[in-house]
């Protein structure tokens, strides 16, 4: 998720700056991202883009506010990667 | 009436519609709110965007032992407040702890989940919103009429800290909002209040994808690939840290 790293998605970049921004909520820099995402992925994509950044807004929250564990199935797909990546729950989470 | 058409870049018509669904149960009463109390809530959702208590809290790096009282703007109850600004600004800072201290100041868990549902359908609407630089929709007036105070008979303890319903909902009330056995726990985690399980499914699919696409790895909507939904979606979560 590093800007600095490519992500071997097309038009990667681009749309990591586009979420950055939109997560920091900042206008001027909404602006700049959006309008760089409109002009090399055309409107509809940056549109789009907007659309599934607003959506996982929510869904951070839904799963922050409910308390949810990862679920058998996650719990196994994820085991390597969250090891990999030395991520874990925030202390005090489940007390 | 809802609409993006005034926008300069053209809009899907599916995200004016699930939005205007979601506006129009804004102007019902809910399971556990009226819908004056609905309203309330989403303009304390707007407004915790400027509290003083939150930014505070933010920035600590123990937010629950900073005491305060949350600059508000309605006369909901102050735990209903306290959980409002608290999903809106640290969800990730959230504890067990906190979401029982909510329950022993007199929020009941069904009350707690609705907010959770018309907190996070708003914000995605309006982070939207903010994203095309567009100004954010005029709240609509409240309507009559009573709560349903209708809770699934089959809703229990499990995965999480609010009761969920069971992945295995074939046969029930509930057995619209995800195929009978299978289901993310995040799907499931308002199914206390299964018509916001039913807002989720229906922004989600204008947002992002339909729910039977999403564990297809190529599908895909719109004008983005799957692995271009997903960095960006990636990077959201990322940003918001959020475990799961």
């Amino acid at each position: 998720m590093n800007g600095g790293v490519n992500s071997g998605v097309a038009n990667g970049e681009v749309l990591l700056a586009l979420s950055e921004a939109l997560v920091e909520g900042h206008p001027e820099t909404i602006v700049a991202a959006r309008a760089r995402v409109a002009r090399e992925m055309g409107a509809e994509a940056m549109v789009d883009a907007v659309g599934v950044a607003s959506n996982f807004e929510r869904m951070v929250r839904i799963a922050d506010a409910t308390g949810i564990e990862l679920g058998e199935f996650l719990e196994q797909a994820s085991a390597e990667v969250r090891s990999e990546l030395g991520v874990s729950r925030p202390e005090g989470w489940g007390a | 009436m809802l609409s993006y058409a005034q926008a300069d870049v053209p809009v899907r018509g599916d995200f004016g519609e699930s939005h205007q669904r979601f506006w129009g149960r804004l102007a019902r009463p809910g399971t556990w709110w009226s819908s004056a109390e609905r309203i309330a809530i989403a303009e304390e959702a707007r407004h915790a965007e400027q509290c003083a208590l939150c930014a505070t809290r933010s920035a600590a790096l123990s937010p629950h032992a900073v005491e305060g009282r949350h600059d508000r703007v309605s006369d909901l109850p102050e735990p209903a407040i306290e959980a409002i600004h608290a999903i809106v600004r640290y969800a990730p800072r959230l504890t067990r702890r906190w979401y029982t201290e909510l329950l022993a100041r007199g929020l009941t868990d069904g009350q707690y989940v609705e907010i959770v549902g018309t907190v996070v359908a708003l914000i995605s609407i309006d982070r939207f919103c903010r994203g095309l630089g567009l100004p954010l929709h005029a709240l609509p007036e409240p309507g009559d009429g009573e709560p349903s105070y209708y809770r699934p008979a089959t809703a229990g303890p499990d995965e999480a800290w609010v009761p969920l319903v069971p992945a295995d909902n074939a046969h029930t009330p509930e057995a619209d909002l995800w195929p009978a056995g299978v289901s993310a726990n995040v799907i499931r985690a308002m199914s206390l209040v299964p018509d916001e399980v039913r807002t989720l499914a229906d922004l989600g699919a204008a947002h992002y994808l339909p729910g039977h696409m999403v564990r297809t790895p190529s599908a895909s909507k719109g004008a983005l690939t799957r692995p271009q939904m997903e960095l960006v979606a990636g990077k959201v979560t990322a940003m918001n840290d959020c475990f799961y």
